[in-house]
């Protein structure tokens, strides 16, 4: 295989790899905006705490990440569902801008508590395997990375078989396309809606814990991940499990092939020129219900 | 209107706030002390390196003050420093400068951390004609603007490159090639052109240039590149964050060379914790370690400089913390030959001073800038930084070239 | 919103006000320390630039994050101007409001199509490239930055952010009370319909956003010679957006004075809390943020919806009458 195969082959890799992890972000972010129409500026700060979770589980009971992850995904379930029931839930039929303050200023209380408590340190997961890869032929994947990818397809395998095949999915879909009509038919919003954003927390937990291995963690990095949800969604589109997942890893790619081609200075000009061009073209994505908000 | 009239008494809250928020804070101090003001990065991007250079600034005062403070005409002058978190941001410090000054009526100024806010800050002093010696700010732009106010006394940023080639360009077999990948920041581009520059001068063949978004979170498909390239010498441009994540990237996707280099990173204690194997071999430029063989007033020699810093504080320091108390002591001097506090008298005092300290040579070119004083390339073996270039304060030899990662472990 | 001819007490009494306030701040730098100059400063700065997205977010509903792009733009344009051309502040400034209305009329004609979250996100995205496009030019000075020429004193930009304070306050009433207002009223309560009657709402559109944008760049133009130093990631800051989204909303948005109230308060607010712990006062912002959104939303309502704006709505309160 020629030199700028294996190269092209390996960023492929890579860019998949990375792209798992964007789509764990995603995923709940997407359901959490699909379903309550609320655009959560906390999702990257949950993704935050729940790489910090993963961290002081390491550090200091020695508990392993991948091991730790239920346990992450549940500390964030239960963080969650009240933050949604009893602040958010207030806001939750008010205009946009509203939601966004709301969820910002979230952010901000949740990014500082955590400043003042953890510092600006930054720290990171190194594990006996953190430095592992598997060579295939011309190509190498950490095996870190792998983890991460499978995890994810699980994470998200696990969300569309909740939405598609339990009673709780028909009643979140439910109160998503219809919400006066599932409230007439007895379905408890508040309650429904709660459960659904905790299920979104616990997933950007679980997404946390996958990044505190391969990335450096510090209680800032959250902003960047909920811009990273956006792209995801978008792409993906809105409201639909596989469409995160598939956004994520179309991202990872996208930003990868850009770094490799044109420079690493270069990934965010793609990234989000596809994200325009994704918006006017076909803004419902990949696989995203037919657009709401042409205007 | 139960809602209004609660936003009503919001709003009236907000207003008394508001008022409160025009009080001139804080009473005047005492006339035996010497006033200086630091906005210093104790949150952000910089908040780790920061906290070094504060802990330079306060051993420099407390040992200062331990001594009765700085003799000025008989009158012996206590030391307070005042420090504000500037946030890591260029325009936040450049706002507390202001605040420093006009406010806090501080005689001098302390130079914060990192070029940008360096950068930011020179102006207002330069406005204000307030004297700021700085110790963390190495790029050049900063003295390329003709201001009369602002000293550096560290070496400048092309200096990290060429430092770490020089020591690279001893070693046996010589690297023949190049890989050069910057953050996209004031001073990590000075460094990378820096680098660029010395290896065209002097026979290095440089095969990848390419710079990336400041805190990067992934450089997989930059790393990947420079993989098929094979280049004998890495060098990574750009601080701590970046440098962590490069060797992290290049345990797991495989990228070998002779020569892993680092401008900002290796030398903090962070970088050996957090890596721990993978950091072996790994080489930086340095400002200054304790094996370098300057003594000087005040701190004695640069043994105890760090015997005395290692006492308060529990560690080895690294350059930010040495180069941080080097600043304070250069202008405690320049006020000691002024034998004044007058800034226009300390400020010609500074750009005459010429003197040997535990840092090193610390003297100012007429843009202010301390291009007298050597910087030395270190390594990282067993987990500890050891200084490796020059051979005149080499404590010991580099290991070279570093072995691949599928011979390590 | 403002909603068509205002009651004239109303009106007269808050003219008044700004009025007095507007002298009191032309006399301001002969008595104040520079300290508090440069406070004032960047309180105008972001009076003005609530006031200005109020024009597209507020009056128009297009909840606007690109403001900060503009503000990058007009920010190099000045400086690049002043630095490599020698051209004269007062001349490059212009230049830069003008590149921004440029810049807006192109990218609005093709993402103004969008409405609501969709909006929101792709105006933020041609932040984040412009950002990074800024720090692969050499014109720039790519990721190093670029220093423009150090003004003799501080105080001009005081009195330049107080103008475009002004200019943009102004804005805020008369665009509503034109022909143009009324058309991009009718098309923020429903587009559909007004179409229907005949208006076209791209281009409308687009001027409101056209004019949101020429202050943005304009407050870039005159921050970047006044903090000398920009660099990609200082100019093309989301930050600036979203404290101008955060004091438009909490003043009033789609009233001409709300936002620059938000501003005032909201910046002062913040200056206390930095004094009284560096460390805590995002904390204690972001609660803010929190309690006011919850505990009066409500509030925020009645004031999108009090014709006459805050001043109205305090009067109405005083005399006990709902609006």
């Amino acid at each position: 295989m020629s030199v700028g195969a294996q190269i092209a082959l390996q960023n492929a890799v890579n860019g998949l790899l990375i792209g798992g992890t964007y789509a764990t972000v995603g995923v709940g972010f997407s359901l959490v905006w699909g379903t309550l129409n609320i655009v959560n500026l906390a999702h990257g700060a949950l993704v935050m705490l729940g790489a910090y979770a993963t961290y002081w589980l390491f550090t200091l009971y020695h508990l392993d990440p991948l091991l730790s992850l239920p346990l992450v995904g549940g500390a964030l379930f239960a963080f969650g569902y009240p933050l949604q029931r009893i602040v958010i839930n207030q806001v939750v039929r008010a205009p946009f801008l509203i939601t966004f303050l709301l969820t910002f200023g979230i952010e901000l209380v949740i990014t500082n508590l955590a400043l003042a408590a953890w510092t600006a340190d930054i720290r990171s997961v190194t594990t006996a395997y953190s430095g592992r890869s598997l060579a295939l032929g011309p190509v190498v994947l950490p095996a870190v990375r792998i983890a991460t990818l499978a995890i994810a397809v699980l994470v998200a395998f696990g969300l569309q078989v909740l939405m598609t095949r339990t009673r709780l999915g028909s009643a979140i879909r439910a109160t998503a396309s219809d919400q006066e009509a599932a409230r007439l038919m007895g379905i408890p919003i508040a309650h429904v809606y709660a459960l659904t954003f905790a299920i979104a927390a616990a997933s950007a937990g679980i997404a946390g814990g996958l990044i505190s291995l391969s990335f450096p963690i510090f209680p800032a990095m959250g902003a960047g991940y909920t811009l990273i949800a956006f792209v995801v969604c978008v792409l993906g589109g809105l409201g639909s499990v596989p469409g995160a997942f598939l956004g994520g890893l179309l991202l990872g790619l996208l930003q990868t092939y850009a770094a490799a081609w044109l420079g690493p200075n270069f990934d965010n000009i793609v990234a989000f020129g596809v994200l325009i061009a994704v918006l006017l073209v076909r803004p419902a994505g990949l696989l995203g219900r037919a657009a709401r908000f042409r205007g | 209107m139960r809602h209004g009239s609660r936003l009503i008494a919001a709003l009236a809250a907000a207003a008394v706030a508001a008022t409160c928020g025009w009080i001139v804070p804080g009473p005047a101090r005492g006339d035996q002390l010497v006033k200086l003001g630091a906005p210093l990065a104790a949150t952000g991007a910089d908040a780790r390196e920061g906290a070094l250079t504060k802990q330079g600034y306060d051993l420099w005062a407390d040992t200062i003050n331990a001594r009765g403070g700085i003799k000025v005409g008989g009158t012996a002058y206590k030391v307070q420093i005042f420090y504000y978190d500037d946030q890591s941001k260029p325009q936040i410090s450049a706002e507390l400068t202001d605040k420093l000054i006009s406010q806090d009526r501080v005689n001098f100024l302390l130079g914060p951390y990192g070029s940008p806010a360096t950068f930011a800050d020179a102006a207002i002093a330069e406005k204000y004609k307030i004297p700021m010696v700085e110790a963390n700010g190495a790029a050049r732009k900063i003295f390329a603007q003709g201001y009369k106010f602002i000293f550096g006394v560290l070496s400048p940023a092309d200096d990290y490159a060429a430092a770490m080639l020089k020591a690279a360009a001893t070693l046996s077999p010589r690297p023949e090639t190049l890989a050069v990948l910057s953050a996209d920041d004031l001073f990590s581009l000075e460094v990378a052109n820096g680098a660029q520059d010395w290896a065209q001068r002097n026979g290095l063949k440089v095969v990848y240039f390419q710079k990336y978004p400041v805190g990067a979170a992934d450089l997989s498909a930059p790393l990947t590149s420079i993989k098929s390239l094979h280049p004998d010498i890495i060098l990574g441009s750009g601080h701590l964050q970046e440098s962590l994540l490069i060797m992290k990237q290049a345990q797991t996707l495989d990228v070998n060379a002779k020569f892993f280099g680092f401008t900002v990173g290796p030398t903090t204690p962070d970088f050996a914790k957090s890596l721990g194997p993978a950091a072996e071999d790994v080489f930086a430029s340095s400002q200054w370690t304790p094996d370098v063989s300057y003594r000087g007033p005040v701190f004695g020699s640069a043994q105890d400089y760090a015997k005395a810093f290692n006492q308060k504080y529990g560690f080895v320091p690294d350059y930010h913390a040495a180069e941080s108390s080097a600043g304070a002591l250069a202008l405690q001097l320049a006020i000691q030959n002024a034998q004044s506090l007058d800034p226009l008298k300390v400020r010609d005092a500074l750009a005459a001073l010429d003197v040997v300290t535990f840092y090193g040579p610390i003297r100012f070119n007429p843009e202010g800038l301390n291009v007298y004083k050597p910087m030395v390339t270190v390594q990282i073996q067993h987990g500890k930084v050891v200084t490796v270039w020059p051979a005149s304060v080499a404590a010991a030899k580099a290991v070279y070239p570093t072995p691949d990662w599928s011979a390590r472990q | 919103m403002a909603r068509g001819p205002q009651p004239r007490g109303a009106n007269r009494g808050a003219l008044l006000l700004a009025a007095a306030a507007l002298a009191a701040a032309l006399a301001f730098p002969t008595v104040a320390s520079t300290y508090y100059i440069r406070l004032l400063t960047g309180i105008f700065m972001f009076g003005a630039l609530a006031s200005a997205w109020n024009l597209i977010g507020g009056y128009a509903g297009y909840p606007d994050f690109g403001g900060a792009a503009f503000v990058g733009i007009g920010a190099y344009t000045t400086g690049i101007l002043m630095v490599r051309a020698h051209v004269p502040f007062a001349a490059a400034l212009p230049a830069g409001g003008l590149l921004a209305i440029v810049a807006a009329v192109a990218m609005g004609s093709v993402l103004l199509r969008l409405r609501g979250h969709y909006f929101a996100i792709a105006t933020l995205g041609f932040v984040i490239v412009l950002q990074q496009v800024a720090s692969n030019l050499d014109i720039t000075g790519g990721g190093t930055g670029m220093n423009l020429p150090v003004a003799r004193t501080f105080t001009a930009f005081y009195y330049w952010m107080l103008a475009l304070l002004v200019l943009a306050v102004t804005a805020g009433i008369v665009l509503p009370r034109s022909r143009v207002g009324y058309a991009i009223a009718a098309i923020r309560e429903n587009q559909d319909a007004a179409q229907v009657l005949g208006i076209e709402p791209l281009p409308y559109k687009i001027v409101a956003y056209a004019a949101s944008a020429v202050f943005f760049g304009l407050a870039g133009g005159i921050y970047a010679s006044w903090f000398t130093f920009i660099d990609p990631p200082t100019v093309f800051n989301v930050d600036f957006t979203i404290q101008a989204i955060v004091m438009a909303v909490f003043g009033g948005p789609g009233t001409a004075f709300g936002p620059l109230v938000g501003a005032i308060v909201l910046k002062s607010l913040d200056t206390v809390l930095t004094n009284i712990s560096v460390f805590f006062h995002d904390i204690f912002f972001g609660a803010l943020v929190v309690l006011l959104v919850i505990f009066a939303p409500r509030g925020l309502a009645e004031l999108f919806r009090a014709p006459g704006g805050i001043a109205a709505a305090i009067r109405a309160e005083v005399r006990g009458q709902r609006i």
